[in-house]
């Protein structure tokens, strides 16, 4: 085949320009680290890379959505912990003022620290956290959570929680309404409830209340009527009478399933109360608590009321502290989730960059070589060019 | 002896010119598109003595230009082939990379956008997470009106390339035809004019590259231009000019046009070519499915932030203004019609334009892109709107038959979309409604979901109580008896509410406005997950994963183009090697050439001093 002068330069050149090309191609390549150096270097890997890169920067919202709600859990359980060592402390000058020996003086003295330590514990249920936020409001975050003064503390918040998400189907709440917490806490056993009647004139007072019989407790509202000291009736909500007996110091009075233990001696007329658990704020428990230290007088039939009250108190605190100790071991779960969940997303966030690494990182060993191989063959054909130009038989004609 | 001057003086001749075209070709050997000369020797006739025929010397035939018509057209096909790749590659490359850059692509501007959304979500009392938020909407308005500038951009450079196009393709067909005039008139002496030829055959490859041609010789050397499907440009001396006039179908873009008629469908290959399928097949589709995506975004958090409440307890407006949707009538209508195109349904939103014509008593639609027709719903009034893809279209009275009306509901939406709500406190992060379980309820019955449906419905933040009469019958706000059934939703005020559990006489469970809790994260933990919710694509396709189809598209388009400019790269390379293989000038041959006549030359010049000494030789013997 002819092969014309200049095209055998300019194919030369076109060659020479092409090896050019991949050079500085592949010095780019090398410097940046990156192998897709345009998108339509390779289309699908682009794309790729772009939704990987989104799934990273989820992973990473994640986990970042996860340590505001460790922090604000953190914070909620500090104040539950502190919340249920106030509560214990109120449970132990409780049982203090049970004491048959306490004075008069030395309850009120002890009224003195329990109206504290309700100050304290409305503080705690008030407390913001490190944004401003009432932590027990629900969701009405901006509002005072309980208002008020002693027995007449409400709850201005809502009980519903807020959920962040710390995964891509996983939300947490990050924090618990006060209305669960403090305001709606079971009276009696949780199950049951029964009072003495604050109008007692008797020195009956009622020990422990227990439902012996599960299955025969219908959770009806029942009075347990003195007709005489030394006699009861007991009748459900329309009046109806379920049981009548005799009463002697000690007796255990059994119906329905529920054994109520009493002692001293009722005058007639006196009676107790026996129905299904309602709910109470912790305030209200302290309050009523305190209140009847604050008025407690010598004398026997006294000294029964206030320890009625106190009776009631002890198991009112005791369904308190068990429901703080619930939201306590809710929050830990909690604090355990977000800690699991931000391990996996750490984990997740490790593999979708090695992941991306490897769809756009160049193999720096491997460019390297090309890089050699490519100036080798420029450098050949260069030299190469060079001879052969020398060829033409013009040289010659001289 | 007077014979063997004649044959000296007559060879000398011969190989002065033979020299002098051998020069020409070294002269000529980098001149683009020349072709290498030969001279064509022939013996002059014989005279006739009584000893025979004695030969009477040489003399040049012609002089030849060695040429291939076939392998011409070869690479005139191949420069239209690459010129049309080159064109259409660049405007690929273009819209690939800025479409999928990591940085300043959407992928980008929904990542930060559902980032500030989690984060109004962790914090929604926290108005930096609100400014942050709202900032970020921008940003992610700004990334769609940048890629929508650019493809509209692009859209202008074809503009301006398909003029400079038109202007050379022109100014090449008048060359041609001119040269057609001078080369007829050369030819008429019998001798080829040979650089004519060749100057003839660089145009027309010149022309090859704007757009394909196919060419025919005719007899007095003249050579026939035609494009398209055999449109004429340069017939014999003739040409003829393309015009640009503004598209009937389309205002925006430009029509070529030959005669006045339109050429624009039937034109391929070149430069020219390769704009206008870029326009058709890069573009467009870009710019609508970039519109498609900003529309049923803006709908998307319009929506949502209207079931929400804001900071300051009121229920959410508009985020995104909403696009406006195009149509309009094509130019040569003859009726008054106007159409009004709305959107309805996000999910079965296609990247599409449509034309809409009516033949008198009926309507048909057919897609823009695949000329496909789309079956209508409807009857176009304002009472029973045209239904397809999402859409709803009303045309007006006073259509004529043959009118047509062209449909754009996305090309310029990605340009459109606007933050109209620039208030942080405004942004709705809480859920609308509340539900309030009775204190004194003593059934198991609770709220299992509420999906509000329609945040526009009258009563929508009304308080709605339900009141359970017996455990299986309910009243709505006191009124009316209906059957309850744990979990299947009660349809009120805009709103879908379920509940579950066994319930009691006596139980109740309120629905109210959820004003005050400003805590509440339920909408922002919405609008957060909206790049990711499938709202597109009939429910299969997120704005994240559509985009990311379009970064695909966009991406192979422009890696495809570039493959295919490589090997037609090589493929004109090859047609140059061949072209040049037979046409063009080697330097060694012309060498050996030179030699050759240089040496003949010098033998004649012997012939003729051998004739002169012999003459010489009689003029003295006569002398004595």
């Amino acid at each position: 085949m002819r092969v014309a002068s200049f095209q055998f330069q300019m194919q030369w050149l076109a060659t020479v320009m092409d090896q050019r090309a991949a050079i500085d191609r592949l010095q780019l390549q090398i410097s940046t680290g990156t192998r897709i150096l345009q998108p339509s270097d390779d289309p699908a890997a682009a794309a790729r890379v772009v939704e990987l890169g989104s799934a990273r920067e989820a992973a990473r919202q994640y986990i970042e959505n996860g340590s505001v709600a460790r922090e604000r859990l953190a914070s909620e359980e500090s104040l539950l912990a502190q919340a249920g060592n106030l509560l214990q402390r109120v449970r132990e000058l409780t049982v203090q003022a049970a004491n048959a020996t306490t004075s008069v003086d030395a309850k009120q003295a002890i009224a003195v620290e329990m109206r504290q330590s309700l100050q304290s514990l409305l503080a705690i249920a008030n407390s913001k956290d490190a944004r401003g936020e009432y932590v027990f409001s629900g969701l009405r975050s901006t509002t005072q959570a309980f208002v008020g003064n002693g027995a007449s503390v409400v709850f201005a918040g809502d009980d519903a929680q807020r959920f962040v998400r710390v995964g891509p189907d996983q939300l947490i709440a990050d924090r618990d309404s006060g209305e669960q917490v403090f305001n709606a806490i079971p009276t009696g056993s949780g199950l049951v409830v029964a009072r003495a009647s604050a109008t007692n004139t008797g020195t009956l007072l009622l020990g422990a209340r227990a439902v012996v019989d599960p299955v025969a407790w219908d959770g009806g509202s029942y009075t347990v009527q003195f007709v005489a000291p030394d006699s009861y009736e007991v009748r459900d909500a329309a009046n109806a009478l379920v049981q009548a007996g005799a009463y002697a110091d000690g007796d255990q009075i059994t119906f329905r399933g529920l054994s109520l233990s009493l002692s001293g001696m009722p005058a007639a007329g006196d009676s107790l109360s026996a129905g299904p658990s309602g709910t109470q704020s912790v305030f209200q428990t302290i309050d009523r608590l305190a209140q009847a230290l604050e008025t407690a007088t010598s004398g026997p039939s006294a000294q029964a009321a206030t320890g009625n009250v106190i009776g009631d108190s002890l198991e009112d605190l005791d369904r308190a502290l068990e429901r703080i100790g619930e939201v306590r071991a809710q929050v830990g779960g909690r604090l355990q989730a977000i800690e699991q969940s931000a391990d996996l997303m750490a984990d997740n966030s490790i593999s979708l960059t090695a992941e991306i690494s490897g769809l756009r990182d160049v193999d720096l060993a491997e460019a390297l070589s090309s890089l050699t191989n490519l100036l080798t063959g420029l450098d050949a054909s260069q030299q190469a060019y060079t001879r052969l130009q020398g060829l033409s038989l013009f040289n010659y004609l001289r | 002896m007077a014979d063997t001057f004649g044959i000296g003086i007559s060879a000398l001749q011969a190989y002065q010119r033979a020299l002098a075209t051998t020069g020409h070709n070294v002269a000529n050997a980098n001149t683009p598109g020349y072709s290498r000369q030969r001279v064509l020797f022939a013996t002059r006739p014989a005279e006739f003595t009584g000893a025979g025929y004695v030969g009477s010397g040489v003399q040049i035939a012609s002089i030849e230009r060695i040429f291939d018509e076939l392998k011409a057209s070869q690479l005139n096909s191949a420069t239209t082939g690459l010129a049309r790749l080159e064109a259409f590659a660049a405007i690929a490359q273009s819209i690939g990379d800025r479409v999928a850059d990591a940085k300043s692509g959407l992928g980008a501007g929904f990542d930060r956008l559902t980032s500030a959304a989690e984060d109004l979500a962790t914090d929604p009392t926290s108005l930096p997470a609100r400014y942050v938020f709202v900032n970020e909407l921008q940003g992610l308005v700004n990334r769609f009106h940048q890629l929508s500038a650019h493809l509209e951009s692009m859209d202008q450079a074809v503009e301006v390339g398909v003029r400079n196009s038109t202007t050379t393709i022109n100014t090449l067909a008048r060359s041609v035809a001119d040269l057609n005039e001078r080369i007829a008139a050369a030819s008429s002496s019998g001798n080829p004019p040979n650089d004519l030829l060749d100057e003839r055959s660089r145009l027309l490859n010149q022309l090859a590259g704007q757009v394909g041609i196919t060419t025919t010789q005719e007899t007095n050397g003249a050579v026939d231009v035609f494009v398209g499907n055999g449109q004429a440009l340069v017939i014999g001396f003739d040409a003829r000019e393309l015009t640009l006039a503004r598209s009937p179908l389309d205002p925006q873009q430009s029509d070529v046009q030959l005669g006045g008629a339109s050429v624009t469908a039937q034109l391929s290959g070149g430069t020219l070519g390769g704009l206008l399928d870029a326009r058709g097949e890069l573009i467009e589709p870009a710019r609508n499915e970039l519109g498609r995506l900003a529309t049923a975004l803006s709908l998307r958090l319009n929506e949502l932030n209207a079931q929400g409440l804001d900071l300051d307890g009121a229920q959410g407006g508009g985020l995104l203004s909403v696009p406006v949707a195009t149509g309009r009538p094509t130019a040569g209508n003859t009726g008054t019609a106007t159409v009004a195109v709305t959107y309805a349904d996000s999910a079965q939103f296609r990247a599409d334009e449509y034309l809409l014509s009516f033949d008198g008593s009926n309507y048909s639609l057919r897609s823009v892109a695949t000329g496909a027709p789309v079956s209508l719903a409807g009857s176009g009034t304002a009472a029973d709107p045209f239904v397809f893809d999402g859409l709803e279209v009303v045309v007006s009275a006073g259509a004529a038959a043959g009118d047509r009306f062209l449909l754009q509901p996305f090309r310029a939406a990605a340009g459109e979309i606007a933050v109209i709500e620039t208030d942080p406190r405004r942004v709705a992060a809480a859920a609308a409604l509340g539900t309030v379980v009775g204190s004194a309820n003593t059934g198991a019955v609770a709220v299992q979901s509420l999906d509000v449906t329609d945040s526009a419905a009258s009563g929508f933040l009304d308080t709605v109580t339900i009141e359970f009469s017996a455990p299986n019958t309910y009243s709505v706000n006191g009124s009316g008896s209906f059957a309850y059934t744990p979990g299947s939703p009660i349809v009120l005020n805009g709103y879908q509410l379920t509940l579950t559990g066994a319930a009691a006489a006596g139980d109740r469970i309120t629905v109210q406005a959820n004003t005050g809790a400003v805590g509440d994260n339920r909408n922002a933990l919405r609008l957060a997950g909206v790049a990711s919710e499938r709202i597109l694509e009939g429910g299969a396709g997120s704005a994240i994963s559509v985009n990311a189809t379009l970064i695909s598209r966009a991406g192979s388009a422009a890696q495809q183009a570039d493959l295919a400019m490589q090997a037609q790269s090589a493929i004109k390379t090859d047609a140059e090697a061949a072209m040049a293989a037979v046409s063009g000038v080697n330097l060694d041959e012309e060498a050996t050439n030179l030699l050759r006549y240089q040496q003949a030359y010098q033998a004649m010049a012997q012939v003729i001093g051998v004739a002169d000494s012999l003459f010489q030789s009689l003029i003295s013997a006569l002398r004595r």
